[in-house]
């Protein structure tokens, strides 16, 4: 496959702001709807009374006692849509309303009062591990390999620590926004998600039972990164019980301060990290227990603790481990899906836990890295070989020239030493192996059946089938360049179709950087579909062969609709029991050099250059690539500079962008970005996963250097100023 | 209160309360949606517009500061020729993702080209020109290119707008 | 939003003529808006809202004599952009180089910022170490009087105005010391878009190795933005050796009372200030060393 660099084929109509995204439909006769939530973090409702004094004819009210099948299907269907007896966090919904306009609705709300009996509340990790419930457990995932304990207790030294992550904000730019369409007895659900089969199924489940069928449009979405994988089931049951509650269509659009309080964040971790080492820096053991914070209900905590566990031990060859991970309920708001999905906390953990073993043995970090870096063929302590698409070695290559990381190590470490005073600035120089295992985890692929499915038109066109979302990340353009590549058509006569559930099969959603791995290859089979049915296979073909081939097909047929299931390839399996097995069917990989400056008066952090190299397999669009790699890179950044959800007596105390701070223009490195392609041979031209993978590395990286900076390692982000000042100070006053 | 004022060059009256939002004037009223609304706090920048040619959030704009204002959105401006060298730059530079903040940027762009003309601007002025316009896509090094991109290019960008 | 009622006069004695009539109902005095949009639905629905902003007397900058005089619903960007404001109060202009952006300073007035009374106001500070005086109408008595600026704060976000007073204009006194040094460092959580977690503005005169005066003033440290009087005081004729300069560093963390809130907390308030001044002095030994 050529190297391709096209134009996003949205690009043009999000410039001109033509792009229509749900906000921007003209939805007739809506009504605009609003949800009453919990002021307690957990507390039985006692009773709800409105203000006689109001005028209720003109809201509509709707309560849990109205809904059947009041949950959230989801994993394991513990989230009400509404609460009834009881709530679990600050920001619950325990009403849905629906008025005319918002002033309505925000007057509206003040008439209503709602008396709890407060209940014992976790509100933080800590407290949750403390209360020590087997009931707060959502899931726990063992893997053990090899002989832990012995190594550990045979170990030349044992290097530990405890590292901790916080919560983060997706800050999508588009906020939370879905719409209900009443008719007759079809619902028609749209809005701004990622996964709009997650939706049908939960409607599915939602109605069952009633006449109401759902179909569900995903419309244009202003960015996602996981925020829109699983709330938007949440919501798109309100606005369809509202819709069917009226018999209007209803909006349910959330302003930026309710988006932050409200909605999913990534969970908070607090990892305890042990490594059994060899007096020459190898890792012979790993033990580490992994706590996730994963909020009031079960959302996809599961799944999110499987990716920590199975990202616990980097890049690295360690013959010895155990794992062992806990997702714990607490009474704030649930955490859900967010790019890396689990996998930055405990990379996180495993590249800082690296720094230590460096400065207990006194090694510079790299040395380390280097010397327990996977070599090609070694297996993971799943047991799974990497034996193919290793592309990380070459990563470490381009990263460590085009840094001059060894160079600037020395030259970093005698300005320290020597200037830094001076220039009031310390400078630090770090590097991070990161590692994403392509799409789902385990057997997930297997289970979900992702169907793909092309029809080729009687004009020559073909249409495009799939449920997998444009959300920024430029899934559309890509399908278009895979299918253009393979059936030698131009953009125009590949037609994308409207990501709705009543016209595109559920090829699954659009999570786990599998869009382009998995239904790409779907797509590149389907085209191999459509040309055995033309007898275009295996021959040379103009687009004008194509066209007429097509032409001719329906001069006998009335039709070519093609359909491809996916089924991982057979040597591909995983035990759910033991986590023995292949995690993941291929891995992408990148290597990482953060430089920063702390300034010593404000101790801030600045990212001052950012050099990174992404083995991905196959770049399907060369710049959209390095787009994705950038984006993440900073939000990684945000993640470990920036970032601080305040949360306080289990309440969000951010209000919107003024106190939640995410990288400005103002803020960013300059970047460097390098592209590997080493192919997965079952990834379209050898695509596998890229769009979480750049936020992985990014942190642990900054992290890295701000440790160098400082001399000390620095165990827990984001690493605020004053977090940085208590580390360099080491003062005692608490931060 | 019954307001008049121009938008994109046509006269409009319309009827809202004072502390109405010009940005919900535009979308809602006037349908013009091409203006965004991310934070509704005028720190994103998705709802950028021209306000008696000066670039303004219009989530923090009150109705009543609307009178006999002359109001210029990206709905309005995307037929001007230099429109399509912004475009062009913006594509090839792959400086769109999501495209929700993209308009705001856009406007930020066009004050930059048509304020930067004799001026000498850096990487500092670029970063100054778009310290309110938030982007969490892109990692705004492609959208930084292709302004440079632009500034190197002679576009003519009127200095005042449907004025 | 509800109907709310509103006036919008053109001068200051049709604001006086309005408010003359409106006896005894809540005011809110509204010019760029930039604050009080975003928290437009807390406003009380029964108040009434008068916009001063098409009051021309209360816009532009002049200069009369030895002083300059903003008008109070100047925006800040016809500030940053203005050459007699570059030229002649540079540590203005370093101050609202720092704030909001292009968007937000064209809208948001001086007059606003000073009338928040924010202690993160990020014009206070320079503007209480340039010993402004503010120009204060009364409709009560439709005249004018003027106060010093520190004296225009009570506590946070608290004036000392009364009822339907509102700020007409900053006067800033033109120095006739030429070689005066300035310094203006805000730290916020990050480099654009930012509200202070603490601030420092001082201007001093620096001969002959010493110190002749300073005045300092430091944001988001003490519910009103103040002068640093007992170390302004300390450091008058002295040397700035290291250990003087630490000596100050301790003073200051003294004279201020910082809180913590969202964007940080007290010790780190205290330990930046301290900073900040260390920053300063090192600033102003270099700038006398050139």
């Amino acid at each position: 496959m050529k190297e391709h660099s096209e134009v996003r084929v949205d690009a043009a109509s999000k410039i001109a702001g033509i792009e229509k995204y749900t906000r921007d439909l003209r939805i007739k006769n809506a009504l605009v709807a609003g949800t009453v939530r919990s002021s307690k973090a957990h507390a039985r409702i006692e009773s709800i009374s409105y203000d006689d004094n109001f005028d209720w004819s003109k809201v509509t009210i709707l309560s849990a006692k109205e809904i059947k099948n009041n949950f959230v299907a989801i994993i394991k269907n513990d989230m009400p849509y509404l609460a009834e007896k009881e709530v679990n966090y600050i920001g619950e919904p325990i009403l849905l309303l629906a008025a005319e306009n918002e002033t309505i609705l925000i007057e509206a709300k003040k008439h209503i009062k709602i008396k709890y009996e407060e209940l014992a509340a976790a509100k933080t990790l800590k407290a949750a591990i403390d209360r020590n419930r087997a009931e707060d457990l959502f899931e726990e995932i063992l893997l053990e390999n090899g002989e832990p304990e012995k190594t550990f207790e045979n170990a030349d030294s044992i290097v530990e620590d405890i590292f901790e992550t916080g919560f983060q904000e997706h800050v999508y730019l588009e906020p939370q926004v879905v719409v209900a369409i009443p008719d007759g007895n079809t619902i028609h659900i749209k809005g701004s998600m990622q996964c709009p089969y997650y939706v049908q199924n939960a409607m599915n489940e939602l109605f069952k039972g009633s006449e109401i069928k759902v179909d569900v449009t995903q419309i244009m979405t202003g960015g996602a990164f996981g925020g829109k994988e699983d709330f938007p089931s949440l919501i798109c049951g309100h606005v369809a019980l509202l819709a069917r509650k009226t018999g209007r269509s209803i909006i349910l659009s959330y302003n930026r301060e309710e988006d932050i309080r409200f909605t999913t964040k990534r969970h908070p971790s607090r990892i305890h990290a042990k490594a059994a080492v060899s007096s020459d820096g190898k890792i012979l053991g790993l033990d580490m227990d992994i706590l996730l914070d994963s909020g009031a209900y079960t959302t996809l905590s599961p799944v999110v603790l499987a990716r920590a566990v199975l990202t616990s031990f980097g890049c690295y060859r360690i013959p010895n481990v155990r794992i062992h991970g806990k997702a714990i309920k607490t009474n704030i708001s649930p955490c859900g899906a967010f790019r890396g999905f689990g996998g930055p906390q405990s990379l996180f953990a495993i590249e800082m836990l690296m720094e230590k073993v460096a400065k207990t043995l006194k090694i510079p970090v790299w040395e380390i890295k280097k010397a327990n870096m996977l070599f090609l063929g070694d297996k993971l302590p799943t047991g799974q070989p990497i034996d193919y698409s290793y592309g990380l070695p070459q990563c470490v290559k381009k990263v460590l020239k085009s840094s001059e990381y060894e160079k600037k190590y020395d030259e970093f470490k005698k300005y320290n030493e020597n200037e830094s005073a001076k220039a009031g600035i310390l400078k630090g120089i770090g590097i991070s192996l990161a590692v994403h295992g392509c799409g789902f985890t385990g057997v997930g692929e297997n289970r979900i059946k992702a169907i793909a499915e092309m029809e080729l038109l009687n004009d020559g066109k073909v249409l495009v089938k799939t449920a997998n979302t444009e959300m920024g990340q430029g899934v559309d353009t890509a399908y278009k360049i895979i299918v253009s590549e393979k059936l030698g058509l131009p953009f125009k006569d590949i037609i994308i179709e409207e990501k709705n559930t009543s016209k595109v099969p559920n090829s699954g959603p659009t999570v786990a950087s599998r869009s382009t791995m998995i239904v790409g290859k779907l797509l590149l089979d389907n085209c191999e579909q459509i040309l055995d049915a033309l007898s275009l296979n295996d021959v040379e073909f103009s687009s004008q062969d194509f066209k007429e081939a097509a032409i001719e097909y329906f001069g006998k047929h009335d039709s070519l609709v093609v359909q491809k299931e996916y089924k991982h390839p057979k040597f591909i399996k995983f035990n759910e029991d033991t986590y023995k097995g292949y995690g993941y069917p291929v891995y992408s990989w990148s290597a990482n050099v953060a430089e920063v400056e702390i300034d010593l008066t404000s101790y801030q952090v600045e990212v001052k250059k950012f050099y990174t190299a992404h083995d991905v397999g196959k770049a399907i669009n060369k710049q959209q690539s390095e787009g994705q790699i950038q984006g993440g890179v900073i939000q990684g950044i945000g993640y470990a500079v920036y970032e601080a959800l305040s949360m306080e007596d289990g309440e969000v105390q951010n209000r919107g962008f003024r106190d939640y701070i995410i990288p400005t223009i103002q803020d960013i490195p300059e970047m460097y970005v390098d592209i590997v392609e080493d192919a997965y041979f079952n990834g379209p031209y050898g695509a596998k996963a890229l769009g979480e993978l750049p936020f992985v590395g990014a942190a642990p990286a900054v992290a890295s250097a701000v440790s160098f900076a400082i001399g000390k390692i620095a165990r827990k982000i984001p690493l605020t100023p004053e977090v940085i000042a208590t580390l360099i100070e080491n003062s005692n006053y608490e931060y | 209160m019954n307001i008049d004022l121009t938008v994109n060059g046509k006269p409009v009256s319309i009827e809202a309360e004072p502390l109405d939002r010009l940005l919900d004037i535009l979308r809602d009223k006037l349908e013009l949606t091409g203006t965004k609304e991310g934070c509704g706090e005028g720190e994103c920048g998705a709802c950028t517009v021209f306000m008696n040619n000066k670039l303004v959030n219009s989530c923090l704009v009150p109705a009543m500061h609307l009178h006999n204002a002359n109001v210029v959105t990206i709905d309005g401006l995307r037929d001007f020729d230099f429109f399509r060298f912004i475009t062009k730059a913006y594509e090839e530079n792959g400086a769109v993702q999501c495209g929700f903040c993209t308009p705001g940027f856009v406007m930020s762009t066009i004050n930059l080209l048509r304020n930067s003309s004799e001026k000498n601007v850096g990487d500092e002025e670029i970063k100054d020109a778009f310290a309110g316009n938030i982007c969490r896509c892109t990692g705004y090094d492609k959208i930084i290119k292709a302004v440079r991109q632009l500034l190197t290019m002679d576009i003519k960008v009127p200095e005042r707008f449907y004025e | 939003m509800n109907s709310m009622q509103y006036y919008s006069p053109n001068t200051l004695d049709e604001y006086h003529k309005i408010y003359s009539e409106l006896s005894g109902k809540d005011i809110i005095v509204f010019s760029g808006g930039t604050d009080l949009m975003i928290g437009r639905y807390d406003l009380p629905q029964d108040a009434v809202i008068i916009d001063i902003s098409r009051i021309d007397e209360l816009k532009g900058i002049e200069i009369k004599e030895d002083k300059i005089f903003i008008g109070s619903c100047t925006t800040l960007n016809e500030i940053l952009y203005s050459h007699k404001i570059q030229n002649d109060i540079p540590i203005l202009i370093k101050a609202i180089k720092t704030m909001a952006s292009e968007q937000v300073r064209n809208r948001a007035t001086i007059g606003g910022n000073i009338g928040n009374a924010s202690p993160a106001g990020d014009t206070i500070t320079p503007l209480v170490v340039l010993e402004v005086r503010v120009e204060i109408f009364s409709p009560e008595s439709n005249e004018v009087r003027t106060i010093p600026i520190k004296s225009l704060f009570c506590g946070p976000c608290a004036t000392t105005l009364k009822k339907g007073e509102i700020i007409t204009k900053i006067i800033i006194p033109l120095s006739k010391d030429k070689d005066v040094f300035y310094y203006f460092r805000k730290i916020g959580q990050r480099n654009a878009m930012t509200i202070t977690k603490a601030s420092l503005s001082a201007i001093a005169k620096y001969s002959d190795g010493k110190i002749e005066w300073i005045k300092l003033a430091s944001g988001s440290v003490s519910p009103v933005v103040k002068r640093i009087s007992k170390t302004e005081e300390f450091l008058k004729g002295k040397v700035l050796t290291p250990a003087v300069i630490d000596e100050a560093r301790e003073m200051i963390a003294k004279e201020i009372s910082p809180i913590t809130d969202i964007r940080s907390t007290k010790a780190f308030r205290l330990l930046i200030t301290k900073n900040l001044l260390g920053d300063c002095l090192y600033y102003l030994i270099r700038q006398q060393n050139i």
